[in-house]
């Protein structure tokens, strides 16, 4: 089930919070019940043969954390190899099979395996609890419910943000809502539907047009206007979703860590890593990185763990080889930065390192968006071949988008919040009215959600 | 003060969250949506192929988004927004400086080689029905009507220009196919090029001709086909006629797209003899009133006007045998055209074999009924296509 549909905020949302606030604060174990209850009812909304793939791996997470408190190699081992092993065997499968019959001439069958929604999020979220209790970080769970509940937390359960066992593990047992913090969030969850269908969806109507285009028909103006319009749309639907996200969990009392901070003012690649997809960048640190041995070794073993590890975040977004080559992109672009790059990029203006950073992010993006290899390449190509006038394209879209656009611009830099904290100093009259604005945003979204039929969801698919 | 203005907010999105699924559901609901031309979905109906393959539960939020309480306010809100921002087109219609709208059509592009292909074979078959209506001993004629685009084609902005090489290939094709044979050929688009100017003779918010147009077209075919005929059919003049012009605007196949909140406003004409020809009309077999003009859906005026609309098959008998029979067959265009070439006519048929029930083939018709002239009508961008009116056999 996707937030920005009618079906969640009309039927489920309603439900849940019916249910989940009539219950008296003090039945803890009877609220998680319930939310786990919806949690599972969520995910088998999209796809109910699933339901079973997820216990099956809740079960074995909850196994594997009792042994890892005696026996902590063994239950990672156990956990990783199973949780893994579903996780490549589904989302893998095709990959592999189909790549060993391209460079071996095989003909092995490929199956048609679906991929179960979330996967990538809930297989890291299982490995997460198992190794933090292994770590000693967080208990183990005697109750299995509590470790179902922080799996199948439906507000992150299917596109993140990748919530850590140790951030939740207190709030699974022992949490407060609050009026105020139901305010928060549901501020915070109309922004993010906001996000996602006022700017992200007019912005993933453009990059789809762009990129539609055949080689031959692409040329650089239009190639340009749809890269940005991809990097756009990928920021404003993904931090849309993990506000929303983060919304809902401050409604039911949860305080997940926020996953964006407007990354696209970073001056170096590796301060938009430390601003994108926080979650995830900060969990293959911690649970893939520095187990490797980080930087503390040989500067060939530090490059070899570096490059594995950006690898390997490549891959987790899809089964192709664009997203490992796009992987490999940001790894050797954040090895130069960290040998040569670094130095010179302190020496210069801070504008000169915003468009490094950008366009290089800009170009990151083609290698995700594109439907191949071969698209990556005639996509660049046109890029940088410059032609005479602008493509009818792009013409029609800074026509049909320009507002778009521009608000797209503006709210991908923390403008807003500057202005707020201005206000907020002079009186703070309109902070008050933050409510009103919320409203107004959440009334657009349901005329666009209801008005529009493009609406997709791309991280979902990862 | 905060906490205030934070229980207000509360509990006015509780309020939302609950009034919304509540009313949604005790409603009546509707079936159509008219601004979108669609059905609206179906209640889901539960059975296990479509809970595990999660169908079930995904038709629920279609379900739910069709029906969900105040929808064409919904959609009338979103496309007054849109209007009200500095837009090029509001759900692909482009509302040009004449205040016309037009479709957001692609731009062409074809494979010239497959192209030529197909109207090889469409001119074909085109010349094939020609030579089989004149040997059965009628007259075949072919009516080309440009769509509503083209009549507009110069007030797309350049950068939307749509292009009309194929469109005129396929045209030249087709007129050409005609002159190998002994049908009669009206092209209307050189009939209303000749004008100097065909927007008048087109609908500015809906994909056909005006009554203007289908005026100009009647006379046009009927002229023709006169100098073919023996004895001439009557052709009404518009001192023949009585005018009438509804009462409500027209909700046109593109303002309906727009919620019909454009600013230029259209009224459909139609006409009937001023000498009453009776008449007695069957649609797909069953007996219906004697009308050539009313709406199917009272609540709104459309181009569904003209004959009720697209119907499979409509006979209308003048009951003078002494008056040749007619058979019309082609899309919407012909719709306008019925209601004034029937009265010349001791029977006149219509076939739309989108909408044809019987099991018959244009041929196999043609050889049932016997008719002494055979009208195609089809518009210039159907010439290389061959779905509904476009196959013969």
């Amino acid at each position: 089930m996707s937030f920005s549909s009618p079906g969640f905020i009309f039927l489920f949302l309603p439900v849940l919070f019916a249910v989940y606030f009539l219950i008296p604060a003090k039945l803890r174990e009877v609220r998680n019940l319930a939310l786990l209850l919806f949690s599972l009812f969520f995910y088998a909304w999209g796809e109910p043969i699933f339901v079973s793939l997820m216990l099956l791996s809740i079960f074995i997470n909850y196994c594997c954390g009792l042994v890892s408190v005696k026996h902590p190699r063994i239950g990672i081992t156990i956990a990783a190899t199973v949780g893994l092993g579903l996780f490549i065997y589904f989302k893998y499968t095709g990959l592999l099979l189909s790549s060993a019959n391209n460079l071996f001439g095989l003909q092995i069958p490929v199956p048609e395996i679906t991929l179960p929604i979330g996967i990538s999020f809930f297989t890291f979220q299982g490995l997460s609890y198992v190794i933090d209790v292994a770590r000693g970080n967080a208990p183990a769970q005697k109750n299995p419910l509590r470790v179902a509940l922080y799996v199948s937390l439906f507000p992150q359960l299917i596109a993140g943000p990748i919530v850590r066992y140790q951030t939740v593990a207190q709030e699974i047992s022992q949490r407060r809502e609050s009026l105020d913090e139901a305010a928060l969030g549901i501020r915070r969850f109309m922004l993010g539907l906001g996000k996602k269908m006022l700017i992200s969806n007019a912005m993933g109507q453009i990059a789809d047009k762009a990129f539609a285009l055949a080689d031959g028909q692409l040329t650089w103006d239009i190639a340009w206007l749809g890269a940005f319009a991809y990097t756009m749309q990928i920021y404003f639907d993904f931090s849309g979703y993990s506000d929303m996200a983060i919304g809902l969990g401050r409604v039911l009392g949860f305080h997940f860590l926020e996953n964006f901070n407007y990354p696209y003012i970073s001056k170096s690649i590796t301060e938009f890593w430390r601003r994108w997809h926080i979650s995830l960048s900060s969990w293959f640190r911690d649970y893939v990185y520095i187990p490797l041995g980080g930087n503390r070794c040989s500067k060939t073993r530090w490059v070899f763990n570096l490059l594995f590890v950006w690898m390997l975040t490549g891959i987790w977004h899809g089964a192709a080889w664009n997203f490992m080559l796009w992987g490999l992109y940001f790894g050797i672009l954040l090895l130069l930065e960290k040998l040569v790059l670094g130095k010179v990029l302190d020496k210069l203006p801070p504008i000169c390192r915003w468009v490094y950073t950008f366009v290089l992010i800009m170009l990151g993006w083609v290698l995700f968006r594109a439907e191949s290899l071969p698209q990556v390449a005639w996509y660049l190509k046109a890029m940088f071949m410059p032609s005479v006038g602008l493509h009818r394209l792009t013409l029609y879209i800074l026509h049909q988008y320009h507002i778009e656009l521009i608000i797209a611009c503006i709210a991908s830099i923390p403008i807003g919040r500057w202005l707020s904290q201005q206000e907020r100093a002079h009186g703070g009259l309109l902070t008050l009215g933050v409510n009103l604005w919320a409203l107004a945003v959440f009334g657009l979204s349901i005329i666009w959600m209801i008005s529009s039929s493009f609406n997709p969801f791309i991280y979902f698919r990862f | 003060m905060q906490k205030l203005c934070n229980c207000i907010f509360l509990a006015l999105f509780a309020i939302v969250l609950a009034a919304v699924p509540i009313l949604t559901f005790h409603l009546p609901e509707d079936y159509i949506s008219y601004y979108e031309n669609r059905a609206l979905a179906a209640e889901p109906v539960l059975n296990r192929a479509d809970l595990l393959s999660g169908k079930y539960f995904s038709d629920w939020d279609a379900y739910m988004s069709d029906h969900i309480i105040g929808r064409n306010t919904i959609l009338k809100t979103y496309a007054f927004i849109q209007r009200t921002l500095p837009r090029i087109e509001v759900n692909e219609i482009i509302e040009s400086e004449s205040g016309a709208l037009l479709i957001m059509a692609q731009p062409e592009q074809y494979d010239p080689v497959e192209q030529a292909e197909i109207m090889d074979r469409k001119t074909y078959e085109l010349k094939a029905l020609a030579n089989y209506v004149q040997q059965k001993g009628a007259v075949f004629c072919y009516v080309g009507i440009p769509s509503q685009r083209y009549a507009f084609y110069d007030e797309y902005p350049d950068y939307l220009s749509i292009g009309r090489s194929l469109v005129d290939y396929c045209e030249k094709r087709v007129f050409d196919a005609l002159a190998e044979t002994d049908a009669v050929a009206v092209n209307m688009r050189e009939v209303f090029d000749a004008t100097g100017d065909p927007r008048p003779y087109y609908l500015a918010l809906d994909s056909h001709y005006n009554y203007n147009g289908a005026l100009l077209t009647y006379h046009t075919l009927m002229e023709k086909l006169n100098e073919r005929l023996e004895q001439p059919l009557k052709i009404y003049s518009d001192e023949d006629l009585v005018f009438h012009t509804e009462d409500r605007e027209i909700f046109g196949a593109y303002s309906r797209r727009i919620c019909n909140l454009q600013a230029r406003k259209e009224y459909l004409t139609w006409a009937e003899p001023r000498e009453s020809i009776p008449f007695t009309r069957t649609d797909n077999g069953f007996s219906v009133g004697s009308n050539t003009f009313y709406q199917p859906d009272i609540t709104v005026a459309t181009y569904a006007g003209y004959m009720g609309g697209d119907i499979g098959e409509t006979i209308i008998q003048t009951h003078r045998d002494d008056l040749p029979r007619v058979l019309m067959f082609g899309d919407s265009f012909t719709n306008p055209l019925e209601g004034l070439i029937y009265a010349s006519c001791g029977e006149f048929r219509s076939l739309d074999f989108r909408h044809y029930q019987g099991e018959e083939n244009l041929y196999e018709y043609i050889d049932m009924y016997q008719p002494d002239i055979v009208i195609a009508v089809r518009d210039n961008l159907a010439y290389n296509q061959s779905e509904g009116n476009g196959t013969y056999r």
